[in-house]
Parts: C-alpha cells; sequence; structure tokens
C-alpha cells in the first residue's frame, strides 16, 4: 500500500468506500431482481 | 525508468536540445493525461445513463406480452455491455499509472522532487476511485445477470 499502489500492478485491499458500493450495490440488484420476478409472475407479494 | 540523469544533463554539458525534448514530453504528459480524465469522466456519466434507461426499458417489455426472446436478450447485453466498459475501464486505469510514473521520473531528472507528479502519486497512495469503479461495474454486472436469470426462469416455467 502507501506508494507503492502506482507500481506492483497496483494490488491493494478495497476501503471502505468500495465495499460499500458493493454491498450496496448487490442489496439494490437482488430488490430489482425481485421486482422483475414479481413482475413477471415468479412470485407473488401479498 | 530513466533515460537521463541530471548529472548528464546539467554537469556533463548534456545539450539544451535534450532538455527541451524533455520538456516536450513533460508538457505532453499534460495532455495525455488529461484526454484520460476526460474519457474516464464520460464514461461515469454515459454508463448510468445507460444503465438506467436499459432498466426502464426491460421494466416496460416485461410487463407486456413482448417475445420472451428480448426479455432475456435486453439483460444479457446489459451484462455485455458492462463488461465490456469494465474492460475499458481496466485497459486505461495502467496507461494512467504508466503516465503518472514517466512524469514523477522526468521531474526526478531535472530535481523536482515536489512537482504534480510526485503529488499525484501521494495523492494516490490510496486509489479510492478506481475500486468504487469496480465495485460499480461488478454490481451492475450482478444486476442485469439476476434479471436475465429471473427472465430465464420465468420462460422455462411457462409464465407470460
Amino acid at each position: 500500500m502507501g506508494n507503492n499502489v502506482l507500481g506492483e500492478n497496483g494490488k491493494h485491499p478495497w476501503g471502505w468506500e468500495a465495499k460499500l458500493v458493493l454491498v450496496l450495490g448487490l442489496i439494490f440488484a437482488i430488490g430489482v431482481g425481485f421486482a422483475f420476478a414479481e413482475r413477471v409472475g415468479l412470485i407473488h407479494f401479498h | 525508468m530513466i533515460y537521463f540523469t541530471s548529472e548528464m544533463l546539467f554537469h556533463k554539458g548534456g545539450d539544451m536540445a535534450k532538455i527541451e525534448d524533455l520538456r516536450n514530453e513533460y508538457q505532453q504528459l499534460g495532455y495525455h493525461l488529461r484526454l484520460i480524465a476526460t474519457f474516464r469522466i464520460g464514461i461515469l456519466s454515459v454508463f448510468p445513463a445507460l444503465v438506467g434507461a436499459l432498466v426502464r426499458f426491460m421494466w416496460e417489455v416485461s410487463q407486456k406480452e413482448t417475445g420472451l426472446l428480448l426479455r432475456i436478450l435486453l439483460p444479457f447485453g446489459g451484462f455485455i455491455a458492462t463488461v465490456i466498459v469494465a474492460l475499458v475501464e481496466r485497459r486505461i486505469i495502467p496507461l494512467y499509472d504508466l503516465l503518472i510514473r514517466r512524469g514523477a521520473d522526468l521531474e526526478e531528472i531535472v530535481d523536482i522532487h515536489d512537482g504534480i507528479y510526485h503529488r499525484i502519486i501521494r495523492l494516490l497512495g490510496a486509489p479510492t476511485l478506481r475500486d468504487v469503479a469496480t465495485a460499480f461495474f461488478v454490481a451492475v454486472g450482478i444486476l442485469f445477470l439476476v434479471v436475465f436469470m429471473v427472465q430465464t426462469v420465468a420462460l422455462m416455467k411457462g409464465i407470460f
């Protein structure tokens, strides 16, 4: 890490921002999936 | 990679033409960097709009009794587009790093140790933007895959 990031293929652990975006994005994707599933009649929310 | 050292240029009678070459290269680096930055900002503005329009279109299509082929091909096409844009991004980032490193080398040659490229390298000690972009592309790709799976299961179950 540190100044080494631009070298060595730039491999480094993700920061919290990227993890947050990934988690929120996955939640959004699953929500959209459920919305589509209900829309096409796969599942029914009552 | 350092081609000229400051000793070669200044202390051992290096000619002015080389210094002029280095100056031109330093200037060109700035142009290239600006181009790459503009391109990445362009991706940032165009791609989410594309995803939004595509999701909206998929939503419209899945309500009507449209051909199932379109309902499956749309999310699959969105997934392919996401992969392509992510690959372009992965290609651009090493180029960007290369330019930054070359700029820092040029600054070392002319004994500027606190120039803009050195500062950019320090700033990129934690390159959050590229990780956020990767996470965003992964999430969008999974979104299209989820919709693709939903439509495929609907096709297999014969639900229209």
